[in-house]
């Protein structure tokens, strides 16, 4: 019995290239369960998350949307025991894997980083430790103090993502925002580009980058649909 | 100005872990992989977020790739 280590899902039978191989260096192949495709490897263990196999299981991926397919990335380290608990899976899951398909077909994802070169001087992200006389008040005002300008961050974070939003039209089919509390971090951005708009999208990003200059903007992709695959 | 990644960036790298470890659908229902593992490479992680940031901050502009 072999298990099976599992990269994505398609609603077309797209191929994986003679030779490729993925996470374990196994190779990749084909399995259908309905109206569903899914590229796999036989491995017979669940992969230890590795910088290494992580960048193997999305070269994986990256190979199905290079060829013209966007395909529902799975996210890593989805291991079944065999073909029979992998058929079932996919069966239990297929209405809502079809419909996150639909959702994704003909997209892909940009990543976009807004970082603040000069930020604000942010509350110490430690605490004192509440011991001693008068502790515990200090304590609870470092607190709100370090809560009240992550809020400050992520409001500006919020209004950035709808500013730049607005530029971008209707190229953009969905997006994701998440609040960045690094040191230089405002927000990072997922966007569900439609695949046509891709260089309309980074021209987009461009302009809006010359606009705000006093803010960096890294831009990452085009990924696999990542974070719209839920 | 806005400075695309190369795919070999550090931040590049950071966009990458968190899609691929963190986002995409599961199939399986449960988590299969060590939680430890994934500490380990989230601990490193930081560590590259805040030296890329670093030398963003006071790097020259990187050319479109």
């Amino acid at each position: 019995m072999t298990g099976r280590y599992l990269y994505c899902l398609l609603s077309d039978d797209v191929v994986p290239p003679r030779g490729l191989r993925g996470v374990g260096d196994a190779p990749v192949e084909l399995r259908r369960q309905g109206g569903l495709a899914c590229w796999v490897s036989p491995l017979d263990r669940v992969p230890d998350p590795t910088v290494e196999e992580i960048r193997h299981h999305n070269a994986v991926v990256a190979t199905v949307l290079a060829a013209g397919h966007t395909p529902l990335p799975v996210r890593y380290g989805q291991w079944l025991a065999d073909d029979s608990f992998l058929a079932e899976r996919l069966h239990a899951g297929a209405s809502d894997f079809l419909r996150a398909l639909e959702r994704v077909r003909d997209a892909v994802e940009f990543g976009v980083r807004v970082l603040d070169p000069e930020p604000a001087a942010l509350a110490p992200a430690e605490v004192p430790s509440p011991e001693g006389p008068g502790a515990g008040t200090a304590y609870l005002r470092a607190l709100a103090a370090r809560l009240e300008s992550e809020r400050r961050i992520d409001l500006r974070g919020r209004e950035i993502a709808e500013s730049l939003r607005a530029t971008l039209g209707s190229i953009v089919r969905a997006e994701r925002i998440d609040a960045l509390h690094s040191q230089h971090g405002i927000v990072s951005i997922a966007h569900l580009v439609e695949r046509s708009g891709a260089e309309a999208y980074r021209g987009c990003i461009d302009a809006f980058g010359h606009d705000h200059n006093d803010l960096r903007f890294f831009v990452s992709g085009p990924w696999p649909p990542y974070s719209f695959a839920a | 100005m806005p400075e695309l990644l190369r795919p070999d960036d550090e931040l590049s790298l950071v966009e990458l872990v968190n899609r691929v470890l963190d986002r995409g659908v599961v199939v399986t229902g449960e988590v299969t992989i060590s939680v430890a593992g994934v500490d380990l490479i989230y601990l490193g992680l930081n560590l590259v977020l805040a030296s890329a940031e670093t030398l963003r901050r006071h790097g020259p502009p990187r050319a479109v790739s």
